[in-house]
Parts: C-alpha cells; sequence; structure tokens
C-alpha cells in the first residue's frame, strides 16, 4: 500500500470509531458527511507527486514512507507542562492543545465578553451544532489541496471562534498547539474555523510549538516522525477586520504542512503575519478570496532557515470583485542548505476592475549551498487594474558590512545588524506592540542560530 | 602615534602606493594633498583594512602595534577612525541603532560596561548640533537618502561620537558649500587637542583655511615627494602640482 491509500484504509477502517470527538458528536451525520467527501477528495488527489506542478519543489518522499497513526489518543500519557512553561501572549485570552488534546488547565478560564464565542471545536460541535454545520468546510476547496481533504478526514479538535456582528474583541486569541511527542510517526490535524461577522474585530495568533524547539536545530536532522497537517478557515463579514499571526516553531523533528483558507466580504480587510521559523519541512497553502467590492488582504510573510530546512509557501489571492486591494510581502533568510519556495499567485478576474494587488519576495542567501526558488506570478482577466510582482534574490553587502566593521563592530554583530534590518521590515509591519514584542525573542534567535553558523565565523565554507 | 614605512600597496593587482613614508604623532594635524589618481584613498582604506587594498611591502605602525596584525574592527576600537569618500547607505539601519552599536562595541572591547540609554541619546543630540546636523537624521536609515553635503555631516558626527585617537578624513570636502565646509571644520577644530591626530587627505587647499595644519605633505604617485609647514598649501595653490609631475 502506498501512503495515499494508507490513509484512506485507516479512515474506512476507523470510521465508526472516535475521531477523538466525544461520543455525542458521533451523532451528528453532516460532520459524517463532510468527512467521507474529504475521503473522496483526498483519495481522487493522493499524496502529491513530483508530477504536480505546485509540488514541484518539494518532495514528500519521507512522508510516504511513514505509516502514520493518526488517531492516537495522548490524553493519558500528557507530561506536566506548567502554565509558565509556555510562552503565551501577555491579556489574551488562550486555548492550549497539547499534542492535539485541548488542554482546560492550561486554557483561559474566565468569562469572554459579549459575542465572543471560543472554545475548542470538540466543544463547538456539542454547545453550537448548527452554528458550526453551516460554516465548517464551507471556506476550503479541496480541489488542488489534498492535505486540506486529509485534515477534513482527520480532523479531530481545533479551535471555534465567532465574533458576533459589531463586536470589537481587543485582547488577543492566542492558540497554542503544542507537542512533546517526537520520536513516532504520528499526525495531528489541527482543524480552526474562525467566523467574524458584519463588523466585527479580533486579533488571533496561531502558535506552532515543541518541547524540544529550543534544542540547537540545525544540527544534524535525522528523520522527521511527526507531523502537523493543520487547516484554517476564517470568514469575514462585511466591514469586519481581522489580524491574523502564525508563528511555526515546531522542532525538527516534525513536518508542518498548513492551509489557510479564506473568504472576504465587501469591505473587510484581513492582515495576515505568517513566521516560519522551525520544522524540519514547512508548506503554507495560503487561497484568500476577496469576494466582493472593496475587500482588502495584506498578507506578511518571513521564513527564517538553515541547516536542512525546507520551507515552500504557496499563496493564492482571487480578486473576484472590483476595487480590491492586496499587498503581498514575503521575506526570506535562508542560511547552509537549507531550501525556500515561493510561490505567489494572484488571480484578478474578469469582473475585478480597479482591483490593485502587489506582491513581492525578497529573499537573503547567507551561504552559497542555500536556495530558493521564486515565482510570483499574475493571471489579470480585466482590463483597468493595477498589478505589480516582484522578486529578489541576493547576498549581504561586503561594503555595507566593511563599513560597519570599520566603525568597530565585529563581523557576527554586522551581519546581525543587516540581517535583522532586512527582516525588520516584516516585524514593524505588525500593528499591535503587545503582539510584536510577543514575537520579535522567536524571530531574533532564529536569526542569532543563523547567524553564528556564517561560514566566515566558522572559517571554514 | 603612526608610523608608515615604505608602503606599497596594490589593488586589482596593481600598484598604487609606491614606498609611503609619513610619521604622525599625537597633537598633530596633517594635511596630504595631491593630483587625482596619486594614491589618496588608497592610503585612508588601507589604513582601515579594506580587503581589496594589497600590501605587498612595508610597515603600518599604530602606537607600536602592526596594523596588519588587526582586523577592521580592532582597528577601530584601537582608536582609528576614518572618514570615508564615499559613504556606504545601510537600509533599515537607523543612523542612532549605528552609533550606539558601534560605541558599545567599543566599550565591549575594552571590557567597559554597555552605554546607559538616556546618556547615550543626550551626548548624541550635543554632537549632532555641534556639526550642524538636523536631529531627525538620526532616526533615518544611515546614508539613505542623505545628499553628498549631510554624508560628510555624518562621518564627522560619528567621528565626535566615537572619539577616535587617529583620525584620517578622505576628502571630507569635495562637494561641500562654503558654510558646509565651515560647520565640519568647527566640529574637526573642536575635536583637536593634544592626545589625538588628524589626517585631512585632500584635493583642495580650501578646507585648509579653516582647519590650519602643522603639516603638509604632497603626494604624488604614491609617495609622499616633499613635506613642509601650512604654508606649503598656498604654494600648490599658487602653482599647482606641476613641478612634481614626471
Amino acid at each position: 500500500m502506498n501512503a495515499s491509500e494508507r490513509f484512506c484504509n485507516a479512515y474506512t477502517q476507523n470510521r465508526g470509531r472516535t475521531f477523538g470527538l466525544p461520543d455525542t458528536a458521533q451523532q451528528l451525520g453532516w460532520l459524517r458527511q463532510l468527512k467521507d467527501h474529504a475521503l473522496e477528495s483526498f483519495s481522487a488527489q493522493g499524496v502529491p507527486g513530483p508530477r504536480v506542478e505546485n509540488w514541484k519543489y518539494t518532495r514528500l518522499g519521507h512522508i510516504e514512507q511513514l505509516d502514520y497513526n493518526c488517531t492516537e489518543q495522548h490524553s493519558h500519557s500528557t507530561p506536566e507542562i506548567q502554565a509558565a512553561d509556555l510562552p503565551i501572549c501577555p491579556d489574551s485570552y488562550q486555548l492550549v492543545f497539547i499534542d492535539g488534546n485541548y488542554t482546560p488547565a492550561l486554557s483561559s478560564d474566565g468569562s469572554l465578553p459579549d459575542g465572543l464565542i471560543l472554545c475548542s471545536l470538540a466543544q463547538g460541535l456539542i454547545q453550537y451544532p448548527s452554528l458550526l454545520s453551516s460554516t465548517l468546510g464551507t471556506i476550503t476547496e479541496y480541489k488542488g489541496h489534498p492535505f486540506a481533504a486529509l485534515n477534513g478526514m482527520y480532523m479531530a479538535d481545533g479551535v471555534f471562534l465567532r465574533v458576533a456582528k459589531g463586536t470589537k474583541i481587543q485582547a488577543p486569541i492566542h492558540c497554542l498547539f503544542y507537542s512533546t511527542v517526537a520520536d513516532k510517526a504520528i499526525m495531528n490535524s489541527p482543524r480552526l474555523l474562525l467566523v467574524i461577522e458584519e463588523h466585527a474585530e479580533v486579533t488571533v495568533i496561531e502558535h506552532y510549538l515543541g518541547c524540544n524547539s529550543t534544542v540547537r536545530q540545525l544540527e544534524h536532522q535525522g528523520d522527521s516522525p511527526h507531523l502537523t497537517n493543520s487547516l484554517t478557515e476564517i470568514a469575514l463579514g462585511r466591514q469586519a477586520r481581522m489580524q491574523h499571526y502564525k508563528l511555526q516553531s515546531e522542532p525538527m523533528t516534525t513536518s508542518h504542512i498548513a492551509g489557510l483558507h479564506v473568504e472576504q466580504q465587501r469591505d473587510s480587510v484581513f492582515c495576515s503575519h505568517n513566521l516560519s521559523l522551525g520544522a524540519s519541512l514547512t508548506r503554507n497553502d495560503i487561497c484568500i478570496k476577496l469576494a466582493d467590492e472593496g475587500a482588502e488582504c495584506h498578507l506578511y510573510g518571513a521564513y527564517c532557515i538553515g541547516g536542512k530546512q525546507h520551507v515552500d509557501s504557496h499563496t493564492q489571492i482571487d480578486h473576484l470583485k472590483p476595487s480590491c486591494r492586496s499587498l503581498e510581502q514575503y521575506k526570506g533568510v535562508i542560511q547552509d542548505r537549507a531550501r525556500a519556495v515561493f510561490n505567489g499567485m494572484v488571480v484578478v478576474h474578469a469582473d475585478a476592475q480597479h482591483s490593485d494587488a502587489q506582491l513581492i519576495n525578497k529573499n537573503l542567501l547567507l551561504s552559497s549551498k542555500a536556495e530558493v526558488d521564486t515565482k510570483p506570478e499574475l493571471q489579470i482577466y480585466a482590463d483597468d487594474v493595477k498589478c505589480s510582482h516582484g522578486a529578489t534574490v541576493g547576498q549581504l553587502d561586503p561594503t555595507a558590512l566593511f563599513y560597519l566593521q570599520s566603525r568597530g563592530i565585529t563581523s557576527e554583530d554586522a551581519q546581525a545588524l543587516l540581517i535583522t534590518a532586512f527582516i525588520d521590515e516584516i516585524l514593524l509591519s505588525i500593528e499591535q506592540p503587545a503582539v510584536r514584542h510577543f514575537l520579535q525573542p522567536s524571530i531574533q534567535a532564529q536569526l542569532h542560530r543563523l547567524i553564528s553558523c556564517t561560514p566566515s565565523s566558522q572559517g571554514k565554507e | 602615534m603612526l608610523i608608515i614605512n615604505d608602503l606599497h600597496v596594490s589593488v586589482d593587482g596593481k600598484a598604487i602606493l609606491k614606498g609611503l613614508n609619513i610619521t604622525v604623532n599625537p597633537g598633530e594635524v596633517h594635511a596630504i594633498m595631491g593630483p587625482n589618481g596619486s594614491g589618496k584613498s588608497t592610503l585612508a582604506n588601507t589604513l582601515a583594512g579594506h580587503e581589496n587594498y594589497s600590501v605587498t611591502a612595508g610597515k603600518m605602525v599604530y602606537d607600536g602595534q602592526d596594523l596588519m596584525t588587526l582586523t577592521t574592527e580592532q582597528r577601530a576600537c584601537e582608536g582609528l577612525f576614518i572618514a570615508f569618500q564615499y559613504p556606504t547607505e545601510i537600509p533599515g539601519v537607523s543612523n542612532i541603532q549605528f552609533l550606539k552599536t558601534a560605541l558599545n562595541s567599543k566599550r565591549k572591547y575594552h571590557q567597559l560596561d554597555e552605554l546607559d540609554a538616556v546618556d547615550f541619546l543626550q551626548q548624541v543630540k550635543a554632537k549632532v548640533a555641534q556639526v550642524g546636523m538636523e536631529e531627525s537624521l538620526l532616526y533615518r536609515a544611515v546614508n539613505e537618502g542623505f545628499s553628498g553635503g549631510e554624508k560628510k555631516h555624518n562621518e564627522i558626527l560619528q567621528m565626535l561620537v566615537l572619539e577616535p585617537r587617529l583620525a584620517v578624513l578622505d576628502e571630507t570636502d569635495s562637494g561641500l558649500d562654503i558654510d558646509a565646509l565651515k560647520t565640519i571644520a568647527e566640529g574637526v577644530n573642536a575635536f583637536r587637542d593634544n592626545k589625538r591626530a588628524i589626517i585631512l587627505v585632500t584635493h583642495y587647499q580650501r578646507l585648509l583655511n579653516f582647519i590650519e595644519p602643522d603639516f603638509v605633505h604632497v603626494l604624488m604617485d604614491g609617495k609622499i615627494v616633499r613635506s613642509a609647514g601650512p604654508e606649503l598649501a598656498l604654494e600648490l595653490e599658487e602653482k599647482g602640482y606641476g613641478e612634481w609631475v614626471a
């Protein structure tokens, strides 16, 4: 059996059993239908091979070889984790998942403001079944996204957020997915459903972390038996505003595959910062539908990798109606033998006159073996639009380095200054200072790790 | 403080300095003048330790240390400062951040504590005013979008902040109008004392009206061909460099 067959087979065999959901949830026929539909789509596509264009530069060999346990419950052997061990954004509402299991003891237990529903997906299925049945799975297109379909088959828990009309939530919502298991072939399928109604506002932090994430990551990477396959669906109503932050600092023993599917209504604003620092393999698929006039999305991304890490960011923004605006800026710092892939696609449909789309990807290579494949794409079917795209790949400016050194700054500090300045542009666009202060140390720590691996500081190429 | 003996330097295989000799003591201001191509900037860049400039013979001894044993950043921490002719732009790094990092690097080298942020800011603001710069330039990226004159002011500001013992100003006057020249000269003159030395590398005599040198040297074809007091500058102004052209 190949990997695709194994996944389908495991689903079919376990169909009657609990997928980590409470027994009562098994009565929800609509949910079973949703999952069966996901199975259909996944079995038609399978795990993408080298001939699939969108996966051309990202080999999935090690994922294909492993026989994943997709349904194991870890709750009984969860190690003692204290709240103090976990990095949480101050003054936020937090939901903490340990190895895929919602952990109330580590999550916020205070009362929520009016208009805010925030709970685990499993709780949501019990308490708000009609809300969920009308929205879960309605935004994601499985076609062309086999891993989203795979998540649809195996999703066992995650986050349900609903902000009611006109409600503006000031405190950020911090969803932390923390893994302790590293040595077994296990697949976690977190699912997030975020519904922001008309005129509502909210900030969400999606955070992936492992207990051995801080171990020196850039050394020899052995097997990566752990697989996170997450899917986040976001529905933004008219004039709704959302700040979304994703911080991925998974351990080297993990492959992280994530889908983010967003549908925006009239005059809504979606701003997302996607920070990829960890995991041996990362794949982000981001699909934004600007479904009505005046919708606006800002996609910022930063990937800072070394060793043999591989990060693949595929984004697609569809301008479906007139006068929408999209701004996308992704920056990468690549060290050692790491590899980055960027494919940013913007489609301006025939109806979408007066669209404004800007897309730029900039990469900094720190070693001669670092590699990046970048492909911005514009498909324009309307004739009165403003679109631009660009991509750059470069190295640190030796003249700038010399100038800094001539003022007494060491070679390592000079590189740090320039590399940090490069990535800072992404951080400076984070509007909320509390969130920026929360995210900055992770990036700085990763950049510091990458810089101290610079060939010149090791004395050899 | 600085003894350069029979210095030969090549760039891209081409010999530029061909046996340069000069001695600079604390408290002195030396002017090195010469026509284009004589090697003025080569001297400045070689002192800074730029990797494109190869020392093929001779020695540079600074405070008893052979400069070739020190890296660029070590030379700076030991008190050597070069104000470059074409200062580099560094997008994304603000002037204030740059100055603070440089100053703290030097302090770290000398095993001192880092500066107090408030003290530092006060000191820097005072020096910005002294050099005739606008305070807002502190928060802009280093030299980014700066006019030629602003870049030169920025070099002198760095000199005042870093307080080197030997400052080499490479054609600091080129591209400046009279007013800018005066403010820069004021900054440099305020910096003079009997423990510090300054080397002014220049093409024109005009700067020397404002910063009076103790010694003037003529650099021709990679060598110092004549040394004298300040009156030599006036002589060059009148007669030009023709006397030494082969």
